[in-house]
Formats: C-alpha cells, structure tokens, sequence
C-alpha cells in the first residue's frame, strides 16, 4: 500500500515535471465556452453561459428585427432567442434544423444565444488570452475583448455584457 | 413566468393572421361577421371596439375561438423582444394546448 503511494506520487511528479505547457498551479484559469458560427470559431466567458440547450422550436415573434429570432419555452420560462450570425452580420452555415441555443446573462439581461456548434468548455489559463486583432470587422470590434488558439485554430473571445448592452441601446432607439 | 399582473383568467377571442395567432380580450370583440366579397370569396371579420372608439372591422382567418385562459398559461414578454412588441399592439403571449398566442390591446 505505502509502496502504491509512493508510485503514484512519483508518477504525479513526474507528469508534473513534463507538462511544460501546463500552467503555473497558481495561474488564473478561466472556463470558455467555444463554439463555430458560420465556420468561424468563437468564445463565451463560461461565466456569462447558464446552460447549453439543443435546438428547440422557436416561435416567431412578429415585428421584430431579424437578429431576433423569436422566443422559446424552456421548462415553463420564456427566453428571446438572439441570432448571433444575424448580428455579427456573418452568412449562417447552418440551417434550420441544426445547432444549438445558449443561455447567457450580459447587461443585465438574459437570453437565447442561437450558435451553429457547441465545440468545447475549456479553462485555459488567463495568460493564454491574447490581445483582439486590430482588424476585425466593425461588428466584431466592439464585441471581441480578446483571442484564443484552440487547437491551432484563432478563436475570438465575445463579451455577452457588451453584446447585450449592443441590444439594449437597439431596443432604447426604439 | 406569469406576471402578477396579469389577471387570473382572461377571457379571449383568438384569430390567426399571416400565420401567426393572436388574442384579442373577448370584452372588446362585439361580434364576428363573414363578409362574402366581390370575387365571390368569404373573409371573416371581428367587430371589435375599444373604449369610447367606434366599431371597426378586423379582417381575421379561421380558426377563431373563444378562449378562457388560465394566468400561468399567460407570459411576460422577454426584455429583449418587450419593446418590438410593444410598438406592434403586443401585451403579452400565451402558450398553451392551442400552441403560442400574441395578446393584443392595451389592458393586459
């Protein structure tokens, strides 16, 4: 038993030892929510993502702009649903029949997020965000707060807080 | 959910409208008519009033119905969506055995 442990603590140690891309234990981690839109891949703070729903019926409500979708029912609560591609001003890959809702609080408000794919939740260490590109389309430039590579891929970081500010001053201009 | 300041119960007229359902409060609906038009075809119509207005014709598709619905069948609109509705007449929806329903008028 004491020679198990022993083992086992010189295995952890070792492993330790090897994971140079591993972050200090003290480093920050922060949790992301990746996901693809348009084949373009994107990042919510896992923070601002109460839940992942698969895509459900989504009713449409009249009079509306097309960013927003419609509404749908989830367990007895009422939640918009906001067509992030409509709003990035991206064409949607995706169909009708595909893709999933998220969840997400920002502002303020919360709300139904319609992405194409849910990729991933991963933490990464906070030393691992980069600064947003300079250039980036105007609809991304106020929205994108910072870049992560996934697995070799650029992944924007989206802020939900200035997303739904972004909509909020929409619906004040109302 | 249900707002509590919606009542308990409303009584409703429902009609469909370029495919989307409405309601409208059975208090102000006086009665429905079908109007056979020039072509020979037959529309539906409500004669709705509201206070101190008169009469007006509402040009409706079938079904229509009367309907009691029960408050927590009655949802607030979404905070995001509240505004668009608004400017569109739209009070608050129902979801129920009849699928989704937008309430018009300026009471509920």
């Amino acid at each position: 038993m004491e020679n198990d442990q022993s083992d086992l603590e010189k295995i952890l140690s070792s492993r330790r030892g090897n994971a140079s891309d591993q972050p200090a234990s003290d480093e920050e981690m922060l949790d992301f929510l990746i996901f693809e839109i348009a084949d373009e891949w994107y990042a919510f703070r896992g923070a601002s993502i109460r839940e992942i729903l698969p895509l459900m019926p989504v009713f449409f409500v009249p009079a509306c702009p097309p960013w927003l979708e419609g509404v749908i029912n989830v367990r007895g609560d009422i939640e918009s649903v906001v067509n992030l591609s409509a709003l990035l001003g991206t064409s949607r890959s995706g169909t009708a029949r595909s893709g999933s809702i998220l969840i997400g609080n920002g502002a303020g408000i919360q709300s139904g997020i319609r992405i194409d794919r849910v990729l991933d939740v991963v933490a990464q260490p906070k030393s691992a965000v980069r600064e947003a590109p300079a250039a980036l389309s105007p609809a991304l430039t106020r929205i994108t707060v910072g870049l992560l590579v996934y697995r070799d891929v650029p992944v924007m970081i989206l802020d939900l807080d200035r997303i739904f500010e972004d909509c909020g001053r929409i619906l004040g201009s109302v | 959910m249900s707002d509590a300041t919606v009542p308990r119960q409303l009584e409703l007229v429902s009609y469909h409208a370029d495919g989307i359902q409405f309601g409208i409060e059975a208090c102000r609906v006086l009665t429905k008519r079908v109007i056979v038009q020039d072509s020979g075809a037959r529309q539906s119509c409500l004669v709705i009033q509201a206070e101190e207005t008169e009469p007006k014709l509402l040009a409706v598709q079938e079904p229509v119905r009367l309907r009691t619905v029960d408050s927590e069948h009655i949802y607030e609109l979404p905070v995001l969506i509240k505004s668009f509705c608004i400017l569109a007449g739209l009070r608050a929806m129902i979801i129920d055995e009849y699928g989704l329903t937008f309430v018009v008028g300026p009471t509920v």
